[in-house]
């Protein structure tokens, strides 16, 4: 009997009106499992005026379905969740991948339950188990301490994927089917109100070729000078170096979240880190444990951060660095 | 004018700022046990608790923190009275044990239901435990209230709740009509300590014991958490290099001709 080719529906997320690096790590991830498990690729692309971007969509995807609407100018997760739910509703994916973003803390779940199925979230890898069938869904608990896998027995299987587990998508010289849907939108369906969107300065961490980051042994804030001299000294090596921070320099508000590096900030795979004053807690390193190179500067040798550091120097940070970045301009 | 009614959902926790050490995982048995680190209240939950007690300060209301579970530590939760909640329920039943997020969310809605009125439901972004983040969100959903995520900061006023939430770069102002739920992130800040006196006074408060059979419940919809697998973390171990020298100053400069040395500049 001809049975319809089963479906992976991607949420493609966009970033100053492109696609972000995440929506290309979801393809990555939905590609290989469309391949292991025979089926089609497919991806949801939600906005306002996103015909354009649709259409080059498309060379990631076997379908592509967009939701154009004045009203998803602004992500709102009323109306959000609302539109998915319409699409799944109509396209019945087996598998629907989402990013572990802000936003989709939000909408996955409200999403999952209003198509009465299961949610795995922040996941690090996904496998289909040969002799099952049955998709694994493996996530780190545990503040990263430990890893556990999940099979997701109801449909479709929701997941949300940890960005920088994966490598992006290459784009493919054809072309998938662009369908527009509608979503049936309206605004009587928002329950809550944007007053005023604030923008902080634009970071993109996971863009950074070198990250400098601080931790709570910089102990003053006057600290964080030594930690942007050091910067800028190496931007004579590397191309976008930029200031990061473990939690406590962001809940003492000395630096905005969006430099936060670990489980509930973002997640860096540089070239190189500098880790300052930051003691290596295991919610730390699962943001930033794909550096190609990790140096820890800490003033106490017990420190956890050495133990996954490539370079460590023990002692002060404020007579280390100045030398180094002494040395650095010598060099360079 | 009738004041308003903060509900907090609370959940225990082995310490996160444990070190990785601590965390025992038994991949027979599929736990992860924790040794010689104590249970305290998820500190994402403690962030929601401050939240709502700085509303407390500022407008008055009153407020009540809830947890599930099948053996809750009371003593541990006893905290969210000595720091300035007015009632805490326990929801404690051997069917509670190990339950996943959705049939959490789907207790705590029947406890709040049968408690009837509220303003506002608070509850941490994410638990450090299994990290999930589901239970906020859902219990909006089968509530049917609107939420709002990682809030920053929480206010209310004229039948609204007004929330800074965070977003990728920068953040907005949400407000949304009240009953809401938000889910509250650690920039809100920690947990104010309680006073000895606080810590004596909250022995008069109440604390109400909910069995499975006091709420209205399918016990079909309780479903424990089914792992597949449970195995400790890849290791992150590296070969640290240690650069020596007589002063911190020589240690500088070595370590910028080390890092040249191996072309990592």
């Amino acid at each position: 009997m001809h049975q319809e080719q089963k479906r992976i529906l991607i949420l493609a997320e966009k970033e100053d009106e492109l696609f972000a690096p995440i929506t290309f790590e979801l393809l990555r991830a939905g590609s290989e499992l469309a391949a292991n498990a025979g089926m089609k690729l497919c991806s949801a692309v939600l906005g306002c005026e996103v015909g354009e971007i649709s259409e080059e969509m498309a060379h990631f995807s076997d379908e592509v379905y967009v939701l154009d609407h004045p009203l998803f100018a602004v992500f709102q997760v009323d109306l959000y969740a609302h539109a998915l739910e319409q699409l799944c509703r109509s396209i019945d994916p087996d598998i629907v991948l989402m990013g572990h973003t802000l936003d989709n803390l939000d909408l996955a779940p409200r999403l999952a339950c209003r198509i009465g199925t299961h949610l795995i979230t922040d996941c690090i890898g996904l496998d289909i188990e040969p002799e099952t069938g049955h998709l694994l869904c493996t996530k780190p608990v545990y503040g990263d301490n430990a890893v556990a896998s999940f099979a997701i027995d109801k449909r479709p299987r929701m997941i949300t994927l940890r960005p920088k587990v994966m490598e992006g998508m290459e784009r493919r010289t054809t072309k998938g089917k662009v369908t527009h849907f509608d979503s049936a939108i309206e605004e009587s369906l928002l329950r809550t109100e944007v007053l005023e969107t604030i923008p902080g300065e634009s970071v993109s961490l996971d863009k950074a070729d070198a990250i400098v980051a601080g931790g709570r042994g910089v102990k003053a804030i006057e600290g964080l000078k030594h930690l942007e001299e050091l910067i800028e000294v190496l931007k004579r090596y590397y191309g976008k170096v930029e200031l990061g921070a473990s939690r406590p320099l962001i809940d003492a508000g000395w630096i905005p979240s969006s430099r936060q590096l670990g489980l509930t900030g973002e997640k860096a795979n540089p070239e190189l880190y500098i880790a300052i004053g930051i003691s290596g807690a295991s919610q730390h390193l699962s943001g930033i444990v794909g550096s190609k190179k990790i140096v820890a500067i800490n003033r106490d040798e017990q420190a956890a951060i050495f133990e996954s550091a490539d370079y460590g120097v023990v002692g002060e940070y404020e007579a280390v660095i100045p030398a180094f970045i002494k040395k650095l301009r010598e060099l360079s | 004018m009738k004041d308003l009614k903060i509900i907090v959902c609370i959940k225990q926790v082995p310490d996160p700022e444990g070190p990785s050490s601590a965390f025992k995982v038994d991949s027979e048995a599929k736990k992860v046990i924790p040794e010689g680190i104590p249970p305290v209240i998820n500190p994402f939950d403690e962030n929601a608790l401050e939240a709502a007690l700085r509303i407390k300060d500022s407008a008055g209301c009153s407020v009540v923190a809830m947890s599930m579970g099948e053996k809750p530590a009371t003593p541990v939760l006893k905290k969210a009275l000595a720091v300035g909640a007015d009632e805490l329920f326990i929801l404690e039943d051997e069917h509670f044990k190990d339950l996943d997020g959705y049939s959490t969310a789907y207790v705590l809605a029947a406890a709040i239901q049968k408690i009837g009125e509220y303003d506002l439901i608070l509850t941490g972004r994410q638990a450090a435990d299994w990290n999930f983040g589901l239970v906020g969100p859902i219990l909006a959903e089968l509530l049917h209230i609107p939420s709002v995520s990682v809030a920053q900061s929480v206010n209310v006023g004229d039948g609204k709740v007004v929330v800074k939430k965070l977003r990728k770069n920068g953040y907005e102002i949400v407000q949304a009509s009240m009953p809401a739920l938000v889910t509250a992130s650690s920039e809100i800040g920690d947990l104010r300590l309680p006073s000895l006196q606080a810590i004596k006074d909250a022995r008069s408060k109440p604390l109400i014991v909910w069995k499975m059979a006091d709420l209205e419940l399918d016990p079909h919809r309780l479903e424990p958490r089914k792992i597949d697998r449970l195995s400790p973390p890849p290791s992150r171990k590296r070969d640290c290099i240690f650069i020596e020298g007589e002063s911190l100053q020589e240690k500088g400069e070595k370590l910028a001709l080390k890092l040249q040395q191996d072309k990592v500049i």
